[in-house]
């Protein structure tokens, strides 16, 4: 795992099975909050479920600044390569 | 003619009586509070009697408004909540003092509070000494509301987590939602509605109704969460369950 296509498809299973998502609701640049009904709860556990997939933890700093889908796959790629 | 002067009479007494209310949250939390404390064993004991002393302030702050005509009142189902112990106690939320009717009704309760009130000079004194628990920290929140269950006390929660905006479908927070999924506690739900609005969000208490509002707080069913949770869920997903099952519940008006 390592491009942006599959991260954002990772991403997407998870909000799909985790947080009953519909999947067509969930583009790149949908923001987490408003058009995805994430909310502060729910941000904490996409975080784990972010440390599960890529082996490493994402700074609580650097998820505060996520607003959209394509923020969570930015951060997870640099997170990846670095 | 009349109906103005009716109006500038109620908005005269409405003025008195957030005066009293706020010198009344003054009164209690920094004089009477303070000593129940001192004069209590220890701190549970004491929190518990300034949320006894809060419910009898509540009970006199209504009969008062409706005395003073300020509004009127009907409660449906009071004794469902009389004898309550560790049960979530859910409603929705028109006005600001909706919960001033609920607590009321149940001589120990613990209310889930926004974090602002901690801050207001008024309220401040009353939130420290009835330990109860603000909203700001959603995991801070659930996990105190599920010990304070296991202890045995009834917490009171908007699942809206602020007030419901008129005419517009119910949409709630997950936080009243995973407390009642991670403790399996009964729920017992509140009606309330107000006619017409007053008290809204963003709304002032001087821009008072044309007419003297009336409330209806309707005490429903108690109901027991554990059918409808999955214990192998993870918490995102039955808490959405769980709040479909809420709203359909707290929108049903028979």
């Amino acid at each position: 795992m390592g491009s942006k296509e599959e991260i954002f498809d990772k991403i997407k299973t998870i909000l799909i099975d985790r947080f009953d998502i519909e999947p067509g609701v969930i583009a790149l640049d949908a923001n987490l909050y408003d058009d995805l009904d994430i909310d502060s709860i729910d941000a904490v556990d996409l975080m784990a479920e972010i440390k599960e997939i890529s082996g490493k933890k994402l700074d609580p700093t650097t998820f505060k600044g996520v607003r959209s889908v394509d923020d969570v796959v930015s951060a997870v790629c640099t997170l990846m390569n670095r | 003619m009349l109906q103005s002067l009716d109006r500038l009479r109620r908005l005269i007494v409405t003025g008195l009586s957030f005066s009293a209310f706020g010198v009344g949250g003054l009164i209690l939390g920094v004089i009477v509070f303070p000593l129940v404390h001192l004069a209590s064993s220890d701190r549970g004991t004491a929190e518990r009697r300034c949320q006894y002393l809060v419910h009898r302030t509540f009970r006199f702050f209504i009969w008062m408004l409706n005395a003073l005509g300020v509004l009127s009142y009907e409660v449906v189902g009071a004794a469902r909540l009389r004898d309550a112990s560790a049960r979530v106690v859910i409603a929705n939320h028109p006005s600001l003092i909706d919960v001033v009717f609920i607590v009321a009704m149940i001589p120990q309760a613990l209310c889930v509070v926004k974090r602002a009130a901690w801050s207001n000079p008024f309220m401040a004194g009353i939130m420290s000494a009835t330990g109860y628990i603000p909203n700001d920290d959603p995991f801070q929140m659930i996990d105190d509301c599920v010990l304070a269950l296991d202890r045995g006390q009834c917490i009171v929660i908007f699942p809206e987590g602020t007030r419901t905006v008129p005419g517009r479908p119910m949409k709630f927070k997950r936080g009243a939602a995973s407390v009642i999924v991670k403790s399996r506690s009964n729920v017992i739900p509140i009606i309330i509605q107000c006619e017409p609005t007053t008290l809204t969000k963003g709304n002032k208490w001087y821009n008072i109704p044309h007419r003297k509002p009336h409330f209806q707080v309707m005490v429903g069913d108690q109901f027991d969460p554990s059918p409808v949770v999955d214990p192998v869920e993870p918490l995102t997903l039955a808490s959405r369950r769980m709040n479909i099952h809420l709203v359909g519940i707290l929108s049903s008006n028979d």
